[in-house]
């Protein structure tokens, strides 16, 4: 068990290092050149001055070697120093702990909604198969899935906002201003949820252990909890796990919508704006967190899944 | 003790109703206390299902269930649940038998607890539970280990044991022994006999292997497409069998028999 965390950490260092890479050439290759930025943020009315620009050039190393200055970014990423933004100054690292709260807040309340909709839904297509209920839900859950979220946004947002006026439309004052952004990700999040439990609770059903269970005199509901339920918390946990990762990603859009403070709405603004080392700073942390979710329910199975420690054991 | 009149299941073709399938048709048999009746047919032929039917774990479309005397096949499900302690079966699948996520321990004691015949983890119950898996030849160990970590044989050993903790009057065996190789299948047979001997229950063994069928069983009923075409003493019935489907039966459990020779040495097509 440990050799496998071990092992699972110690594979995560190649694959930071892809993603730091990946998240400076993206920057790098993109049109236009950071100094003229920074020097356009530093003396806006300054003009092109080439001497000035040349200094500039040379403050920032461009013209070192792309894997030189690649090494540089990266040891500093390593120490803890992103950089600072062209725009205000202030430390990459510093504005990226400030908002990544809200982003995990946002996206924690919709893994809890889709969770507590996908479960629900997914037990009652399961308990009425085949009903006209179940297949309502079905269609329902499709035609869910085909809706983009911005779309789900924007009509939520005239409804509950504009027309009820029961939640706020745009930024964060209160935690109340979270339900609505994170009813909207739960909810498109929502529907891959109700398949799965449904497809899993009528593969449990048919199994033969569910036969033995019913032989040995247990009730519906006993059969349910007590042995329907430990066998598909497995799925549920993976799916959960994917799901925060695309919640997160998510997360990019329903922030700008709603105006709120979070890593989403901060990296869009800052690549409109081509600051340089917020641009890459963000892109990297997104990637980083991703990985580590990912790392996360890896370990998590461990403790639940007693077949799972068993392969993993095997194969090393 | 057990007694099937008439029984009979179908399904209808598709959600619109149409034709129906009859899975099950007009099958009656008793079984005594203490007695095999071993139940042979080709796949696909209705043992499963008449296995479930004979234990209500699917009600009949027609005919009655009668255990003991009483009619059993309208009952409601509460009153089920009490009679689940005198009827049981074994599947014959042992990797999906047994709760992949329930230790061994759990899965036998369960069904005690459940019929309250011991406290949840109890002395009185940990001893019953030494005692089955001797009975049926595991050792301790494997009770703190989940289904995954046994092997298919002594998953079914588990399963036999689970059977044989609450002294049921009436065990259906539904192939339990067909995912097991040849010495494995001998040795859960031979556990079962004896157990039957002891405890002294009916059982219904159902299987496509005629050897094992004719190793277990007193009587004997053959059956395709649903319909049981003969019954009767086993000896007599593969002796000198009656129709011509229990004849063909036979000669080809005979033919495979030498193709498995066969197949030590060289393979004669």
């Amino acid at each position: 068990m440990k050799k496998i965390i071990i092992n699972r950490i110690v594979m995560l260092i190649p694959t930071v290092i892809t993603i730091a890479f990946l998240a400076f050439s993206i920057m790098y290759f993109s049109p236009g050149n950071p100094a003229e930025i920074l020097m356009h943020y530093r003396n806006p009315e300054g003009g092109t001055d080439p001497a000035a620009l040349a200094h500039y050039e040379e403050m920032l190393g461009l013209d070192d070697p792309f894997l030189t200055q690649f090494q540089n970014w990266f040891t500093g990423i390593v120490s803890g120093d992103f950089g600072e933004s062209f725009k205000t100054g202030n430390p990459v690292a510093e504005e990226f702990f400030y908002r990544i709260g809200y982003t995990l807040m946002l996206s924690l309340t919709g893994l809890f909604f889709s969770l507590i909709i996908g479960i629900t839904l997914g037990f009652i297509s399961a308990e009425f198969k085949d009903s006209w209920l179940d297949n309502l839900l079905r269609l329902t859950q499709s035609i869910k899935m085909s809706i983009p979220s911005f779309w789900l946004a924007l009509f939520f947002i005239y409804i509950f906002s504009t027309q009820l006026r029961w939640f706020s439309a745009f930024g964060y004052n209160s935690p109340k201003d979270l339900i609505l952004p994170g009813l909207v990700l739960g909810l498109s999040n929502s529907s891959r949820m109700v398949r799965l439990v449904r497809t899993c609770i009528l593969e449990e059903k048919g199994s033969g252990y569910v036969y033995t269970a019913r032989v040995k005199g247990l009730s519906e509901n006993q059969i349910f909890f007590r042995h329907i339920l430990k066998n598909i918390t497995l799925p549920i946990i993976t799916l959960t796990g994917v799901s925060l990762v695309s919640m997160i990603g998510g997360s990019l859009i329903i922030e700008n919508i709603f105006g709120l403070p979070g890593i989403g709405t901060y990296l869009v603004s800052a690549i409109m704006a081509k600051d340089y080392p917020v641009s890459m700073g963000f892109l990297f942390a997104y990637g980083v967190i991703i990985v580590f979710i990912n790392l996360f329910i890896d370990i998590l199975y461990q403790f639940v899944d007693p077949r799972v420690r068993d392969c993993a054991n095997a194969e090393i | 003790m057990i007694e099937l009149v008439d029984v009979s299941k179908s399904y209808r073709k598709n959600i619109f109703g149409g034709q129906r399938i009859e899975i099950v048709k007009d099958v009656s048999f008793r079984i005594k206390a203490g007695e095999t009746l071993g139940l042979i047919g080709a796949s696909g032929c209705g043992k499963t299902t008449l296995a479930k039917i004979a234990t209500r774990l699917i009600k009949p479309t027609t005919g009655q269930i009668k255990f003991d005397g009483a009619d059993i096949t309208a009952i409601k499900e509460a009153e089920m649940r009490k009679m689940r302690q005198h009827v049981q079966i074994m599947f014959q699948n042992p990797e999906s038998a047994l709760n992949p996520r329930i230790k061994i321990y759990d899965s036998i004691a369960e069904i005690m607890r459940i019929h309250k015949i011991h406290q949840k983890n109890s002395s009185e119950e940990r001893k019953k539970v030494k005692e089955l898996i001797e009975i049926v030849g595991l050792q301790e160990e494997h009770l703190v280990r989940y289904p995954g970590e046994l092997s298919g044989g002594q998953v079914q050993r588990a399963v036999l044991a689970r059977v044989l903790s609450i002294d049921p009057k009436f065990i259906v065996a539904d192939e339990p022994t067909s995912m097991l190789d040849v010495s494995v299948q001998a040795q859960i047979l031979k556990i079962l006999k004896t157990a039957q001997k002891e405890y002294h229950f009916a059982c219904l063994f159902i299987s496509h292997n005629i050897g094992v069928v004719k190793a277990v069983s007193d009587r004997i009923a053959v059956m395709n497409e649903g319909v049981i075409l003969e019954s009767g003493v086993t000896d007599e019935v593969i002796d000198s069998p009656k129709t011509e489907f229990t004849k063909a039966l036979m000669n080809n459990y005979y033919s495979d028999f030498y193709v498995e020779l066969d197949e030590v040495g060289k393979q004669v097509s």
